[in-house]
C-alpha cells in the first residue's frame, strides 16, 4: 500500500547562521542545535547540488549504457538555492552583506554595505572575525532526519525591489545562495540532518514604499530633482567563482571578480523629468551623465523598517514610457557606476544587532 | 518602564509580534506615554519605535 504522508510546501522551512570557520559547520556532533534565523519565506526551495557526473557508452557495450560505466564526483561542485521573500530589517541587512562582503556600522545599529571598487572582499576563504567576511550555514528543513545543512554559502546575486502596486507597496528581496561545499561531510554540507535547535522567529517589520520620505535623482543640469515613483530594481552580482580544493574537494576560496549593479526605476513624466532643456531624461542618456539618485525610508536610519539607497546612476538605455491612465511614467534603466569617491551603491539599514548575531 | 512612541515610526510595528499589549499600544500611538513591562518596552526601544519617557516631575513653586 502506497504511504500517505503528505508535506505542504508550507511545512518546510530554511534558517540561516553565520558561521565562525568558513565553510565549517557550527553544529557537527549530531543532531544540529544551532538557533538558526527563520526566514519569512513564502515556499522555501530546495537545494540543487551541481556536481559532476557523466556517463559513457563505452565501446563493446551494445546499444545502450552500462550501469557501471557511470562517473560520480561530488567533489569541487556548487550547490545552489534561490530565495525570495519580503525583505526585513534583517534579512536586508545580512543579504546585502552577503553579496557584498562589506559591513560598516554607526549608531545603533545602521548597518552599511557599500560597493565602492575597493571596500568589498575580493575573495574569501581565510579566517572570519566578529562575522566578517561573511558566510552562513544554511538549514533546509521538510523534517526530522530529512534537512539539509549546505556550509559556505554566501549569495551570488540579489535583487531589491519595489513596486508601489505590488506586495502591498512592501520592499523584497531575491536572488541565490551559492556555496563551493558540494560533497557531504559529518563536518561540512550535510544530508539526512535533524535540526533541534529553538530556530529565531520571523522578524515582522517590513519597508513600506510609502515610507520613501526622500526620493530624489539628478537630471541634466539639476540636481537632487524629487521624483514621483512607481517602481524601482536593484540588482546585484558578485560574480563569485570557487578556487582550490580541500582534502574533501570543497572550495579553498571564493573569488568575487567584478561587483556589478545594475537596475531601473519608473518615475513620473513631469516638470522635473521631461524632455525638455534642463530636465532632458534623454539627454542624460545621450550625454552619458552620471546621476545622484537618494531614497530614504523614513528619516534617520533609526528605526526598523528605516533604510537609505544611494547610488551613482548612467542610463544603458533610452528611456522607456510607461503608460496608463496615471499618465506617461518614464522607465529609467542604468547601471552604477563608482563617481570619484561617492560608492557606485550604497545601502544602509537599521537593525540594533552586531553581524555575530546573525 | 515608562515610555513613549517616537513620531512617524510606530506605524511599522506588526501589533501581532510584539510584546506590548494592544491597549498600551494604542495610546502609544495616540501620543501617550505608558507604563508597561521592562521586557515589552525594552523591545520597542530595541527597534528603534520608542523612546524612554522622563520620570521626572516638575517640583512645585513654593
Amino acid at each position: 500500500m502506497a504511504d500517505s504522508r503528505v508535506l505542504p510546501i508550507s511545512s518546510v522551512s530554511y534558517g540561516l547562521k553565520a558561521e565562525t570557520s568558513f565553510g565549517v559547520g557550527l553544529d557537527s556532533s549530531g543532531d544540529d542545535g544551532t538557533a538558526y534565523l527563520t526566514q519569512p519565506v513564502v515556499q522555501a526551495q530546495k537545494p540543487t547540488f551541481n556536481i559532476q557526473r557523466e556517463s559513457r557508452l563505452l565501446a563493446g557495450r551494445g546499444s545502450v549504457k552500462n550501469a557501471a560505466d557511470t562517473i560520480i564526483n561530488a567533489r569541487g561542485g556548487t550547490v545552489t538555492m534561490p530565495f525570495e521573500m519580503l525583505a526585513t530589517p534583517r534579512t536586508l541587512a545580512q543579504h546585502c552583506l552577503l553579496v557584498g562582503q562589506e559591513n560598516g556600522q554607526s549608531g545603533s545599529i545602521a548597518h552599511e554595505m557599500e560597493i565602492d571598487g575597493s571596500s568589498n572582499n575580493k575573495s574569501i576563504g581565510g579566517s572570519i572575525s566578529s562575522g566578517l567576511p561573511h558566510s552562513v550555514n544554511l538549514a533546509y528543513y521538510p523534517a526530522a532526519g530529512e534537512g539539509i545543512k549546505v556550509c559556505g554559502v554566501i549569495v551570488s546575486d540579489l535583487a531589491i525591489s519595489g513596486d508601489i502596486s505590488a506586495n502591498n507597496g512592501l520592499l523584497s528581496i531575491s536572488g541565490n545562495y551559492w556555496s563551493g561545499f558540494s560533497n557531504p561531510l559529518s563536518t561540512s554540507t550535510a544530508l539526512e540532518q535533524t535540526f533541534n535547535g529553538t530556530w529565531v522567529a520571523r522578524e515582522a517589520t517590513y519597508f513600506n514604499l510609502l515610507d520613501l520620505d526622500t526620493r530624489t535623482l539628478d537630471v541634466e543640469g539639476n540636481a537632487t530633482q524629487t521624483f514621483i515613483m512607481k517602481s524601482f530594481n536593484f540588482n546585484i552580482s558578485n560574480g563569485v567563482n570557487r578556487v582550490g580544493f580541500d582534502t574533501n574537494g570543497n572550495a579553498e576560496v571564493y573569488v568575487f571578480p567584478e561587483y556589478v549593479v545594475t537596475g531601473d526605476i519608473t518615475i513620473k513624466y513631469d516638470d522635473e523629468f521631461d524632455y525638455g532643456a534642463a530636465n532632458n531624461v534623454i539627454q542624460d542618456f545621450l550625454d552619458g551623465d552620471t546621476l545622484s539618485l537618494n531614497m530614504v525610508f523614513g528619516a534617520s536610519n533609526d528605526a526598523e523598517g528605516e533604510a537609505t539607497i544611494a547610488a551613482e546612476l548612467q542610463y544603458t538605455g533610452d528611456p522607456g514610457q510607461d503608460i496608463s491612465e496615471a499618465g506617461i511614467f518614464h522607465t529609467l534603466p542604468f547601471e552604477c557606476v563608482q563617481n570619484s569617491s561617492t560608492e557606485a551603491f550604497k545601502i544602509t539599514t537599521f537593525k540594533n544587532e552586531a553581524v555575530t548575531a546573525w | 518602564m515608562k515610555i513613549k512612541a517616537r513620531e512617524n515610526k510606530l506605524h511599522r510595528v506588526n501589533a501581532n509580534s510584539i510584546i506590548c499589549d494592544r491597549a498600551s499600544l494604542d495610546e502609544l500611538k495616540e501620543g501617550k506615554v505608558v507604563d508597561i513591562s521592562d521586557e515589552a518596552a525594552e523591545e520597542l526601544l530595541n527597534m528603534g519605535m520608542a523612546e524612554k519617557a522622563s520620570n521626572n516631575k516638575k517640583k512645585e513653586s513654593k
